[in-house]
């Protein structure tokens, strides 16, 4: 008797709070393996410098990184036999601070995995509100105080206007309708820990599909109507300024 | 030993199995050793929506009150959100037009008065605040108000000698983070529920209206006359909380909404203000222009501009609709919003 309750009271124990499980029966337990993402932050094939005078985009501005950062939320990976595994996350990158480029995904189970997406930015589910932590924290420096709302993207830095005269550029990008999803082709077997490499280029953010002039376009907070045009190109741009590197 | 081990299950094992799952509610709350703070909500007004990661307890509320007149949170530890928001002026700034912040620097616009705002969803004249803890952090870092860095904020309340154990208590931790300062201030933000002015009295029965003030109401709401209603919605509240431009300037200065919404149709407008205690908040409107109640009607009378997005209420509304004896009576009623007891309590 005193075993029944022992066993009633540890099924309800354990069973009070499961979620739903899927077992797959007839396949031995799959092994599984932790997943680092590391990002590489560059400008076209160079490993971005930040403070330095020294990139040209393709409108041909010259232009210097003091402060780059940007969130990548909401990872899916993409079995390559079907089926995507979904991990929330939001990690703030910090392209100064090297401890904050790669980070953790997860656990994933042993598996062949042929495309990654992910949010660049916060989606609307999440940007509303300040009182969040980690990487969400306010304190982080990546929040609107006055229009509640995380800055997705924030480039900081100057550039050489058509005059030759060093100006200030300002790239705050954010609200809802800044925020992209980014689907990138990968590489990724997982039989144990892994490291995926990815390649954000500076560069690229600012060229493809649209050429961003910093003549025209070099201070944008997503603070006017002014600023919706600006939006949506880096939107389009940052979409494929990323993209896979290696696995090891 | 049968009987003990059922007595084991039952009163150990078993309530385990129940709370596991939980998420914060009030026995949640009761477990970790807080009191469920008991809001009493008027007569006539709806429910309040609490978020459910942020219970209110007595021990929030009473940590809240203490940061919100606390001088800490300010760049120089002179200025708290007191000082701005005082309660005999209803939570708003005495006579001052514009604030004047930590560095003798004035904002662009009035401070409001904080009041019933559990009820409101968005926060400040454009609304670019989501939510009452999203706000908090807002006036702290503007460098015309208290203009503190919210990093250095934290390091001061994580040295100092009682806040850590009282944040400890309410929401568990080891460190102060931003979203605990915030949750604290917004709890004791909806507590400050006014709702036992006269006009409330009168609602119940416990009191009458003058002639005069008993003229204004009904002109308050008659669509031919002051139509004030149509946005000031009757009953407990007081707004619509939506976002109207009233014809202040025929090319707005300040573009309100649209500097939230990004959408020019938003230009020039602000969230219909709750007039509770209207009678202590002035000066009046986003920019605080107007002096006095007379001024705010006749505003509304003759006073407004035919600009880009103006109200459709006012477009159809006649100007000069209201003589003086009517105008005079529209501000006897406002003044029975007055609630002294929410003025004058501790
Ligand atoms: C220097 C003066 C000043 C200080 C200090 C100040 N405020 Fe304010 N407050 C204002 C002004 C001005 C506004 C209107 C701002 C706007 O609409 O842009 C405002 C608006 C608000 C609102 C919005 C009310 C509504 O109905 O939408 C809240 C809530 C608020 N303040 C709370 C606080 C809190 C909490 C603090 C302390 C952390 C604080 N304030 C400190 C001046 C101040
Ligand atoms: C079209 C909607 C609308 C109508 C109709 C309307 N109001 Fe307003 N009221 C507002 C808005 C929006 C504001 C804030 C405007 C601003 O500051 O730009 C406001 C502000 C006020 C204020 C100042 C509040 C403060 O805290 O500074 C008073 C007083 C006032 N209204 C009274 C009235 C009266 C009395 C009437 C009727 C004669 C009226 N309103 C009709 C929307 C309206």
């Amino acid at each position: 008797m005193k075993l029944f309750y022992t066993i009633l009271a540890a099924v309800l124990l354990f069973t009070a709070c499961k979620k739903e499980t899927i077992i797959e029966t007839g396949t031995p337990a799959p092994t599984s393996g932790n997943l680092n993402i590391t990002m590489k932050n560059m400008v076209g094939a160079e490993d971005l410098v930040m403070s330095d005078l020294r990139y040209t985009n393709a409108a041909g501005n010259l232009y210097s990184i003091n402060l780059l950062k940007y969130y990548m939320s909401n990872v899916v990976l993409h079995k390559k036999r079907g089926g995507n595994v979904n991990v929330s996350i939001y990690k703030l990158i910090d392209a100064s601070n090297l401890s904050t480029c790669t980070f953790s995904v997860g656990n994933f189970d042993a598996d062949e995995y042929d495309s990654i997406s992910f949010g660049l930015g916060i989606d609307q589910g999440r940007n509303h509100t300040g009182a969040q932590d980690g990487d969400l924290d306010v304190s982080k420096g990546m929040y609107w105080t006055w229009n509640t709302g995380y800055i997705f993207y924030k480039h900081e830095g100057q550039y050489k206007n058509a005059a030759n005269q060093l100006k200030p550029l300002i790239f705050h990008l954010g609200t809802d309708a800044a925020y992209s999803t980014v689907k990138l082709p990968i590489n990724l077997i997982i039989n144990g820990n892994k490291t995926m490499e990815l390649k954000f280029d500076v560069n690229s953010a600012h060229t493809s599909p649209v050429n961003i002039d910093f003549n025209t376009d070099n201070n944008h907070q997503s603070s006017s109507s002014a600023d919706m045009p600006w939006i949506s190109n880096m939107k389009s741009n940052l979409s494929d300024a990323f993209s896979f590197v290696r696995v090891f | 030993m049968r009987s003990k081990s059922f007595k084991f299950l039952l009163y150990c094992v078993l309530p385990l199995a129940f709370f596991a799952c939980k998420k914060e509610n009030t026995s949640a709350v009761e477990d970790k050793g807080l009191t469920p703070y008991n809001l009493v909500i008027p007569n006539g007004f709806p429910a309040m929506m609490i978020p459910s990661d942020n219970p209110m307890t007595v021990e929030g509320v009473a940590l809240g009150k203490l940061l919100f007149h606390d001088p800490i949170l300010s760049g120089n530890n002179t200025q708290s959100c007191a000082s701005c928001h005082l309660r005999k002026f209803g939570f708003s700034d005495s006579s001052n037009q514009f604030s004047t912040g930590i560095q003798g620097l004035k904002g662009p616009r009035n401070a409001m008065p904080l009041i019933n705002l559990g009820w409101a969803t968005q926060f400040f004249w454009d609304g670019g605040a989501a939510n009452l803890e999203s706000q908090v952090v807002g006036p702290i870092q503007n460098p015309l108000e208290m203009h503190q860095d919210l990093v250095a904020a934290l390091v001061e309340l994580n040295a100092h000698p009682t806040y850590p154990a009282l944040f400890k208590k309410v929401f568990g931790g080891t460190q102060i983070g931003t979203s605990m300062l915030m949750r604290a201030i917004a709890q004791y933000e909806r507590t400050l529920i006014s709702g036992n002015s006269r006009y409330d009295q009168f609602k119940r029965g416990t009191t009458t209206l003058s002639q005069s003030e008993m003229r204004g109401m009904n002109l308050f709401q008659n669509p031919n006359k002051g139509d004030c209603a149509h946005c000031h919605t009757m009953g407990g509240l007081f707004s619509d909380f939506d976002y109207r431009n009233t014809g202040l300037d025929s090319i707005a200065v300040d573009k309100g909404r649209e500097l939230i919404t990004l959408k020019p149709l938003d230009r020039g407008k602000f969230k219909t203000p709750i007039l509770r205690n209207i009678e202590v908040t002035g000066p009046y409107m986003h920019d605080g222009r107007f002096k006095t109640l007379e001024e705010c009607v006749q505003h509304y009378n003759v006073g407004y501009h035919y600009t880009q997005n103006l109200d459709p209420n006012l477009v159809n509304s006649v100007k000069g609709r209201l003589n003086n004896a009517e105008v005079q009576d529209i501000v006897a009623f406002l003044k029975t919003l007055t609630d002294t007891e929410f003025l004058s309590a501790e």
